[in-house]
């Protein structure tokens, strides 16, 4: 209540810069930035999910004010491309007039002198930080006492305010020192201190930014350091190389390496600062105990494939009985629509196009939502971040990277985040072959049409005793694109040219039970973005479709076999009849361009309107059921099923991706390349499937 | 000796490091620097790479990384 009143009293504090959060990987920021603004981005327990910047606001007493959330990074010296965000961020606040109000330094309490050395970067920069102590509960519970008074003393920080973001406690106290400061803004940052020798040494560069610029004295320090460091200017000077020179040989001279000044220096402050009891290495945690185990030589690799088969196995036994409950709903929603409306034009559209598209896309979304809670679930309690240690032998041979492993296996709910995270890989060489092949990875689009075809043409029976001959078969397709995915790494990482040596640094953030809330919003969000793409995109076209399928009428009504969409897909089948396609699948290898699982729309709306819209029929039924008419032989066999599965694992089909794709290489080769690479690939093994199958035998 | 020398769970104090030197800044900025202790927690097989824990953090590093990085042993 004192609080509040206190809130209330201050004076206006629109108009004023935003605030930024900064912080290293997995400190805790984006907890942070969803409890102040009341968003809900994706929070994880992996270094490294934040690879852009956000923004959203704040109400602190009667005023608004924007937050900025920005990728996790060790240092304003950055290595991989979401760090080199944090540094472009915080120069461009340099260079111009709007510079945060405050910095909110994001650190991680039982981590504290790493954490801290972020927050000393950042007091050099002239804006007010203020340290929010992050994880408090973790720290409680190791018993570390931090005594943030005489640390915010020491540092010169604006305030230091212990919470946890988590649990959302001290965001209270936190909001009120923000509105403190920005109050009363006094710069009282504490001076990194320079031994008087390394000064004179790099006395040279320090003349260099007295001329370059009009810079406080903390700031001119900093970046003369940085240029010794780095060999790069900063600021809006551009260094000159013999004062570079000079002031590197002095440091040689006087036994220190020039490339590692800057650290040194700022351990070397901090040694000074943060209290001894911080410093000391632990007894073994409960996190060693359970990786001697889950990463264990042997026991891991069985471990992660065992995790692997098993969320594949529960994508097809868990989602029967939700998926037979959205199939009857849809069913007898479609027979009611059909039953109650009068014939008309209208009433056709409705049922065979809209319901009928529709409703077969969104019998998947049991699987999806199965799917995604897994992937939350690994990623969530720290598992995903060994897996990437686990793999980063096996990757560095194929020309990736460990942090590569993230990315890709992102890339089965949804190839876009997956390339997005490929941010993290520092060499760009590695980033690269990582999104080049990603998309070989089997997303979530794919699912549908790999449940059709399985659910339709492989037999429910089980195998071994445990393993569903249907997940198996899954499991397979899944392995087909990975294990590609792996080999053309070897051969693209043959022809993009290095600019540099890659390097591993990969923290393990401690195991964490998961917070369910967390990862069902995750759930949640990816599952409506399903619903919501069926509910626009596949409309659409089942609209477009369901008119290009039931026009032109003849005399006696409308016959498919004389429709647009016939004479498309007839015109089509030279191309794909090798393959074992008809004209219906070519309609919708057309249509998934817009999105995969609009194969399984354009067959649903296509049967519909050939089943003359009295009922919605059974996608799968109609499959199994549709003859060709002058051999009376069933049109879909297994194989045909088969063949057309493995076109989808390779084929390109995602426009989305492919803009992503432009825009993280910053060139259109990249796309392009991928499109030819892609489809030629999903031609080729789809003939060799179907046509070797023919030769063996199987019709 | 080089902190691939340690045993599993035994505990060292870093003498120096090592390799690149825009590498070794990183390091530093990561907390590994002479005088502080480190951990050998595990190795993974076929010289993939080694788990350390560094004041309360774990982090893994590539096993020629690791190498460079010198110790004694932490009675």
């Amino acid at each position: 209540m004192l609080l509040r009143l206190k809130l209330k009293s201050m004076n206006n504090l629109s108009g004023i810069g935003a605030i930024a959060l900064i912080g290293n990987p997995n400190s805790g920021k984006t907890a942070l930035f969803n409890a102040l603004t009341g968003l809900n981005h994706k929070v994880s327990n992996y270094p490294g999910v934040t690879v852009e910047r956000k923004t959203g606001s704040c109400t602190i007493g009667d005023d608004t004010i924007e937050i900025i959330d920005l990728p996790g990074t060790y240092s304003l010296v950055p290595e991989s491309q979401d760090e080199v965000i944090v540094a472009m961020e915080v120069d461009s606040w340099l260079e111009s007039d709007h510079a945060p109000a405050c910095i909110i330094s994001v650190v991680d309490a039982t981590n504290l002198e790493r954490n801290l050395y972020l927050t000393s970067q950042l007091l050099d920069l002239g804006i007010p930080v203020i340290v929010a102590l992050n994880m408090m509960d973790l720290a409680r519970n190791k018993s570390l006492a931090i005594d943030a008074e005489k640390l915010n003393s020491t540092l010169g920080t604006a305030a230091i305010v212990p919470i946890s973001a988590r649990y959302r406690e001290g965001i209270k106290q936190l909001k009120y020192q923000v509105a403190q400061t920005i109050r009363h803004p006094v710069d009282q940052a504490a001076l990194l201190t320079i031994p008087d020798p390394v000064k004179e040494a790099i006395g040279p560069m320090i003349k260099e930014y007295k001329k370059g610029g009009n810079y406080t004295d903390a700031l001119l320090h900093s970046y003369a350091i940085r240029s010794v460091t780095t060999g790069q200017g900063y600021g809006n000077t551009t260094i000159n190389g013999s004062s570079l020179e000079s002031s590197r040989a002095n440091l040689r001279s006087i036994g220190f390496p020039p490339e590692t000044l800057e650290p040194t220096l700022r351990y070397h402050w901090l040694d000074q600062v943060v209290p001894a009891a911080e410093i000391h290495i632990e007894t073994q945690t409960r996190s060693e105990k359970i990786d001697k185990v889950l990463i264990h030589k042997w026991i891991g690799p069985i471990v992660f494939v065992g995790l692997l088969t098993f969320i594949f196995q529960a994508i097809f036994s868990w989602s029967t009985i939700p998926m037979d409950w959205i199939d009857s709903g849809i069913a007898s929603f479609g027979n009611w629509v059909a039953s109650t409306l009068p014939a008309s034009v209208l009433k056709d559209l409705l049922v065979e196009g809209i319901i009928g598209g529709a409703g077969a896309v969104l019998i998947f979304l049991p699987q999806i939502i199965i799917l995604i809670f897994f992937l939350s679930l690994l990623e969530d309690t720290g598992y995903m971040a060994r897996v990437a240690i686990m793999m980063d032998k096996i990757m560095v041979k194929v020309g990736l990277h460990g942090r590569s492993v993230l990315p890709l296996m992102s890339g089965y709910a949804c190839a876009i985040p997956g390339i997005m995270a490929t941010r993290t890989i520092d060499s760009w060489k590695e980033r690269l072959v990582t999104i080049l092949v990603l998309p070989l990875m089997s997303c979530s689009a794919r699912l549908p049409v790999y449940a059709l075809m399985i659910g339709a043409f492989i037999p429910q029976v089980t195998i071994w005793g445990i393993f569903g001959l249907q997940g198996l078969t899954l499991v397979v397709m899944y392995f087909l694109g990975t294990i590609t995915a792996l080999i053309l790494s070897i051969f693209f990482s043959r022809w993009v040219k290095e600019e540099r040596k890659s390097s591993f640094v990969m923290e393990l953030p401690p195991y964490r039970v998961p917070v369910m809330k967390s990862i069902f919003r995750q759930v949640y969000t990816r599952g409506k973005l399903f619903v919501m793409d069926a509910g626009k995109i596949i409309m659409a076209i089942s609209i477009v479709l369901w008119f290009l399928a039931s026009f032109p009428e003849t005399e006696k009504g409308s016959d498919i076999q004389r429709s647009y969409a016939a004479k498309i897909g007839h015109a089509m089948e030279p191309l794909i009849k090798p393959l074992g396609f008809d004209w219906k699948i070519g309609i919708g290898l057309v249509t998934s361009f817009a999105a995969r699982e609009v194969m399984v729309s354009t067959l649903a709306t296509i049967y519909n309107v050939e089943g003359g819209g009295e009922n919605v029929v059974s996608i799968t039924e109609s499959l199994k059921n549709d003859l060709n008419p002058e051999t009376g032989e069933p049109n879909y066999t297994p194989l045909v099923a088969f063949s057309l599965m493995v076109f989808y694992v390779y084929a390109a089909q995602c426009m989305a991706t492919f803009a992503i794709v432009k825009r993280e290489t910053n060139s259109w080769k990249w796309p392009v390349f991928m499109v030819f690479y892609m489809t030629g690939l999903a031609y080729l093994a789809s003939l060799i499937v179907y046509q070797g199958g023919l030769i063996l035998g199987y019709a | 000796m080089s902190i691939l020398d340690l045993l599993p769970s035994q505990t060292g104090i870093i003498v120096s490091l090592g390799g690149a030197p825009e590498f070794q800044a990183r390091l530093i900025e990561m907390g590994f620097r002479a005088g502080i202790k480190v951990r050998l927690v595990q190795k993974m097989p076929f010289q993939g790479p080694v788990q350390l824990r560094i004041q309360n953090g774990m982090i893994s590093l590539r096993y020629a990384d690791a190498s460079k990085i010198k110790v004694e042993i932490h009675e």
